[in-house]
């Protein structure tokens, strides 16, 4: 079992996730995470984007990583070990090493805890420096890896920081643990594009630099391109498609990313959108046949065979996988 | 003027907010034009003065903010001299409003119906219902809604859809003009997409001119005409959005642009440092010059820059330029 995965950082195997929504009397299940399965190796550093529309199973399946959620069937695995089956210490040590930061950076502050208490909190709990000097040491060198001055932010409260800077006081925090993965929920979608860019690259330079692999969740495929090494497109809580970012973004294999990716709007008047796309006129049912493609609704492109059979997730050669019955 | 080529004349606008002994100038003295169906952008990052423009505009602005001096001319008609019961009969008829949060802005217990009903009535003529019924499935059409939402309500409907229902309401009397205040943000990409390209249609349909206001630099690039860039309260650039986004003038407009990642063409962000100023207590000379990379001693931080128009339809607030 551990010779298998040793090549690999996480495992994600089979992960499933099961909701159970409605009253008393409508109660159904919803699967908000289906069959979901990727890899992250040991071998490099990664940005790996999780992408998808609101209602993919993208925040969930985080959510399910960091150990918030107990998956309804399959496995996270770390360092080759199950987390679910991990000891107390095991459990403590995976927390340690996997850190997130989130999408607001304006409500996961304490408002009366000033900066210094936001960051000699986790030195605390994991006792990675002692009190006094080397806890000081410690958060001052971590706040100049995010680009921020110690003198400066030090000893003030969150609401006299900015958006951008509360961002980078998290990537501290989460930096103070030297941890190996980051699972970043949407950490700029609230920032002004200018800040935005600034907390992008130092995502980038934490992966050059210091060796700490990303999952970067997102709905933001321009983003998503500019940072990452692959990308996962995720649909109603499937993945339809995984590969390197590039191929993705510009070659999409499955008729959903073609039309997510042809949405996507460029910074430059010179590529406009030529076609007219048509919205939905009224809301598609939501009664989806369990053996169905999830995207039969909604697909320009659909067959006879779509309907009866759903379809897996293949490789189509080059570590390029897509789930749809025209490309096998 | 009435014949003039623009619908709208914004002239030396100044709305500003009331906070305790001191003002705050969200917006500075600002001027600008739209044409006759045309689609004006304007864009700045959150607290430059975009969206109390808006409001200003169309007279919305309510206390503590209040609109100090300037001229809203809609087809050669002052907007701020109007009476309350002038104002009502131009307002929705003659200039309509998509706010920010469109998404809560339906009543969730009328039907469609009921809304677009409402709009047309409160505003416009009256209609028997017959008539009334047959406009509302026109209306649903425009957005490519089908005719049975017309009996839905607002949560038996998806995001996408209800903003959907708010543009219908928003053009229901034929409006000259419409003001969108971030109509897409917190819509999925794909329905972005739609209600962007929607909202570019309906000034070939019905003639009407738009205004856009959002952050999103690459929507603004996608649908509109014209651009202006705000930075603290004032318009610092404008001009037709290919010459801005091809060669922006002002560094701010600069910084703006290349802060957005491209999928067709990977290039370096830069991005900004610093933050915008207080607009209580804004910084001297030009409102940019603690955050640009340009700026020029002795002159940037003393002399605020005039905004002048140095080519045609090119408009910009630099000491770098002419």
């Amino acid at each position: 079992m551990i010779t298998l995965s040793s090549g690999h950082l996480l495992e994600v195997n089979h992960l499933t996730k099961t909701f159970t929504v409605g009253g008393l009397f409508r109660k159904r299940g919803l699967i908000a995470v289906d069959d979901v399965s990727f890899r992250i190796s040991t071998e490099r550093p990664v940005i790996f984007t999780l992408a998808g529309e609101s209602g993919s199973g993208k925040t969930t399946t985080a959510r399910l990583i960091l150990g918030f959620l107990e998956p309804t069937s399959g496995e996270i695995m770390y360092r080759g070990k199950n987390i679910w089956a991990m000891s107390k210490e095991e459990f403590k040590s995976y927390r340690k090493e996997v850190q997130a930061i989130f999408q607001d950076p304006y409500g996961v502050f304490n408002p009366l805890l000033k900066v210094d208490g936001v960051l000699k909190t986790p030195i605390k709990k994991f006792k990675v420096a002692n009190p006094g000097k080397e806890a000081n040491d410690l958060i001052s060198q971590s706040l100049e890896v995010v680009g921020l001055k110690p003198e400066e932010v030090l000893g003030k409260y969150p609401h006299q920081l900015s958006g951008g800077e509360r961002q980078r006081i998290m990537v501290a925090r989460a930096f103070l643990l030297r941890p190996k993965i980051i699972i970043a929920d949407e950490p700029v979608s609230m920032l002004d594009a200018s800040l935005r860019a600034g907390v992008l690259k130092l995502m980038l330079s934490l992966k050059e630099n210091l060796g700490i692999s990303f999952i970067y969740i997102t709905h933001d495929l321009s983003t998503a391109h500019y940072i990452s090494d692959k990308i996962i497109i995720m649909y109603l809580g499937s993945i339809v498609e995984m590969g390197s970012a590039d191929r993705i973004v510009k070659e999409p294999l499955h008729p959903y990313v073609q039309l997510l990716t042809g949405s996507i709007p460029i910074p430059d008047p010179k590529y406009r959108w030529k076609e007219r796309l048509e919205l939905p006129k009224t809301e598609l049912s939501t009664q989806l046949k369990s053996e169905s493609c999830k995207f039969y609704d909604r697909c320009p492109e659909r067959m006879d065979k779509c309907i009866k059979e759903r379809p897996r997730l293949v490789d189509v050669g080059g570590d390029y996988w897509v789930a749809c019955h025209l490309h096998r | 003027m009435a014949s003039s080529n623009y619908l709208l004349k914004v002239e030396g606008l100044k709305a500003f907010y009331r906070a305790g002994s001191s003002r705050v100038k969200a917006v500075d003295d600002v001027s600008i034009a739209v044409k006759k169906s045309e689609i004006l952008g304007i864009a700045g990052e959150s607290g430059c003065g975009k969206s109390t423009f808006a409001l200003a505009v169309l007279r919305l602005l309510k206390p503590p903010g209040y609109i100090e001096d300037g001229e809203i001319l809609l087809n050669g008609v002052d907007i701020l001299k109007l009476s309350d019961k002038e104002l009502k009969k131009v307002r929705w008829s003659r200039m309509s409003y998509i706010p920010q949060s469109s998404m809560n802005a339906l009543n969730p217990v009328m039907r469609t119906e009921e809304q677009i009903n409402d709009a047309i009535l409160t505003h416009g003529r009256k209609m028997p219902k017959a008539e009334l019924r047959k406009r509302v499935g026109e209306l649903l059409a425009n957005v490519g809604l089908a005719p049975e939402v017309a009996r839905m309500y607002p949560h038996e409907l998806s995001g996408g859809m209800r903003q959907r229902v708010i543009i219908a309401m928003a053009i229901a009397l034929n409006p000259e003009l419409v003001v969108a205040d971030e109509p897409t943000t917190a819509l999925d990409v794909v329905v972005q997409r739609g209600i962007l390209q929607m909202l570019s249609e309906i000034r070939w349909k019905f003639g009407s001119s738009i205004v856009v206001i959002t952050h999103d630099m690459a929507a603004q690039a996608e649908i509109v005409d014209r651009l202006a860039i705000m930075y603290a309260g004032k318009i610092v650039e404008a001009g037709g959005v290919k010459e801005v986004f091809d060669e922006p003038l002002h560094p701010y407009t600069h910084a703006l642009i290349s802060s957005v990642p491209s999928i067709k063409v990977k290039k370096e962000l830069l991005g900004l440092s610093g933050l915008p100023p207080d607009l209580r207590n804004p910084p001297s000379g030009c409102y940019f010059h603690p955050r640009c990379s340009k700026s020029i001693r002795n002159r940037c931080e003393i002399e605020e820059p005039e905004f002048v128009e140095i080519e045609k339809d090119r408009f910009v607030a630099c000491h770098l330029c002419g």
